[in-house]
């Protein structure tokens, strides 16, 4: 009769040793059906390589790069204003924001004022598509746990915001808007008449939501303490947005001094305290309702303003006038900094046209909040850190 | 260490501006001073000190540069004279308790460019300096897993490169024409 080895001692094989398996691994490459599912909305060509002892990731490496086409080679190649197209496909809701931000770096290098409408229209725009990525993030989210209650009411909330973005910008969402010296168009007359509406029914698809997954306890024990980032995590890696706000530091570009069209505009920054997937979606849940707030405060200035000059006289068709020099500009997107570094030697063409793009940092980081949870808990996590790979592998 | 950090790129001239504390504090480091060449507060270091250069950015307390924000590569290629503006890493810092950022120069070798890796000090420098090697051939010494990022494992030459990098196949192209070697 041998003697049995009490329960729970250390010596019990975990199931990777009891099957004889070294090491298990699993590719979710980017044809794996639930990845595409969820990152469907921003591309689809990040894969994961996870390292298992059971169904706790062990290692993980995110591969990127599939969609990589050569983004700054095309920009570097043409002239400055023909790097629009391809800028504004940077992102998918985001797109306008990309256009702001690279504008933002040519005006600073060619020392060009923007009438202080297309600040506004501008800023308008940044927050509808803001509030339209963020709508697409929470839909992701309820894809990933399987709550089809809360994605359908989270993916209505973003196309409706998609679909009042391309009324104010007088376009589809890849946009054409922005423009070194101005925008494209001005809201057409009948906008501020619509937004009332618009309002109150991105609200009510908000407040569904909020119903059907952010105050469903489903969801919050989901999602509660599952892909936990520090502060200290999130500097060090470079992670900036919501992610970085629900670590509890209220860092946003918006908030700093350079950045136009913030001013003198009232609204409040959310952050989050443990930086688990559940504080990132509750903090974009708050920020979805600031961005109807200050899109609304754009409207009533821009009524205010009597002027109705909405580019520099000149630059409506023409290529702006580069200095040699070096500029920069950048943005709060919706998934964190946004920023393009534009070096120039006085010629027709961008000597260089650096994107430093949020979700390539984001990428890097997701091993931080990977390692040691559940196979399980990998869609959720990279859906609350919310990847947009075209920005990723420019 | 920092025998000879060579002067910023264009002394800054804005005065009563915000950042009159970051240039005291980085003059009382030791840097030539902060140059503020298109309205962005730049400092250049010399290569071979260029890790301790930084690692005093980020440690000094009234710096405190926690965040590295972005890094990437310049080349400058050849001026209309045919001479080169040569090539350079470029580091954007970010203070967060402070409120400053800066970018930091440091001009490398063009037939040899090489320059010490900074994984160590910020970890978000692993995957921007994968990609700068990735798409500009620079070296990063020190790095824990230099290797392409973006491109494909095989892939060869650095396309980013105004003139590809010596000894590989995108040396002869033509740097203009992006075009080259694709279907119709």
């Amino acid at each position: 009769m041998s003697e049995h080895e009490p329960l729970g001692s250390e010596t019990v094989p975990s199931l990777s040793e009891s099957l004889g398996f070294q090491e298990t691994v699993v590719e979710l490459g980017v044809g794996h059906p639930a990845v595409r599912r969820v990152l469907a909305g921003s591309g689809a060509t990040t894969g994961f390589v996870v390292s298992l002892d059971d169904d706790r990731m062990t290692a993980v490496e995110v591969e990127i790069g599939l969609g990589h086409r050569g983004f700054e080679k095309e920009v570097e190649s043409r002239s400055w204003r023909e790097a629009l197209p391809y800028v504004s496909r940077l992102g998918y809701e985001t797109g306008v924001l990309c256009e702001i931000a690279y504008c933002g770096a040519v005006e600073s290098l060619s020392e060009i004022e923007l009438p202080v409408r297309a600040v506004w229209l501008r800023t308008l725009a940044a927050e509808l598509s803001r509030a339209a990525d963020h709508f697409a993030r929470l839909a992701a989210i309820g894809a990933a746990i399987a709550l089809p209650g809360a994605e359908q009411a989270a993916r209505a909330g973003s196309e409706l915001a998609m679909r009042v973005l391309a009324l104010a910008v007088g376009r589809g969402p890849i946009a054409g808007f922005a423009f070194p010296g101005g925008v494209a168009s001005d809201l057409p007359g009948d906008f501020a008449d619509l937004w009332p509406s618009a309002r109150a029914a991105l609200e009510s698809r908000l407040a569904r939501f909020e119903v059907v997954g952010a105050r469903n306890p489903s969801l919050r024990r989901r999602l509660r303490g599952v892909g936990r980032l520090t502060q200290e995590q999130a500097i060090a890696w470079g992670v900036t947005g919501p992610a970085l706000r629900a670590t509890g530091m209220a860092v946003d570009r918006r908030r700093e001094a350079t950045s136009a069209g913030y001013d003198d505009l009232a609204f409040e920054l959310p952050i989050g305290e443990q930086g688990d997937s559940l504080d990132r979606l509750l903090v974009v849940v708050e920020e979805i309702r600031q961005s109807l707030g200050l899109a609304e405060q754009c409207l009533e200035r821009l009524d205010r303003l009597g002027s109705d000059v909405i580019a520099v006289e000149g630059l409506e068709r023409g290529e702006p006038s580069v200095p040699a020099g070096a500029g920069e500009c950048s943005v709060e997107s919706s998934n964190g900094e946004l920023g393009f570094y534009v070096v120039s030697d006085g010629g027709e063409r961008p000597l260089r046209v650096r994107c430093r793009a949020p979700s390539f940092l984001l990428a890097q980081a997701l091993p931080q909040t990977l390692v040691g949870e559940s196979l399980d808990d990998l869609l959720p996590i990279v859906a609350s850190m919310r990847l947009l790979c075209p920005e990723i592998d420019r | 260490m920092l025998n000879e950090p060579a002067s910023a790129p264009e002394e800054g001239s804005a005065s009563g501006s915000p950042l009159d504390g970051l240039r005291a504090r980085v003059r009382a480091l030791g840097f030539e001073g902060v140059g503020d060449a298109s309205g962005l507060p730049a400092l250049r270091v010399g290569r071979d000190a260029s890790l301790q250069a930084l690692e005093r950015l980020r440690d000094d307390p009234g710096l405190a540069m926690h965040r590295l924000v972005d890094l990437t590569i310049v080349d400058a290629g050849s001026g209309a004279d045919g001479a080169s503006g040569g090539l350079e890493v470029v580091y954007a810092l970010h203070s967060p308790a402070q409120g400053f950022r800066m970018r930091v120069h440091v001009t490398l070798d063009e037939a040899d460019p090489e320059v010490d890796s900074v994984a160590a000090l910020w970890p978000a420098a692993d995957w921007l300096e994968r990609e700068a090697f990735d798409l500009f051939g620079v070296r990063f010494r020190g790095h824990p897993d230099l290797r392409r990022i973006l491109q494909a494992p095989d892939a060869e030459g650095a396309p980013l490169r105004k003139h590809g990098v010596p000894g590989s196949a995108t040396a002869e192209r033509d740097p203009d024409d992006v075009d080259a070697g694709e279907g119709a």
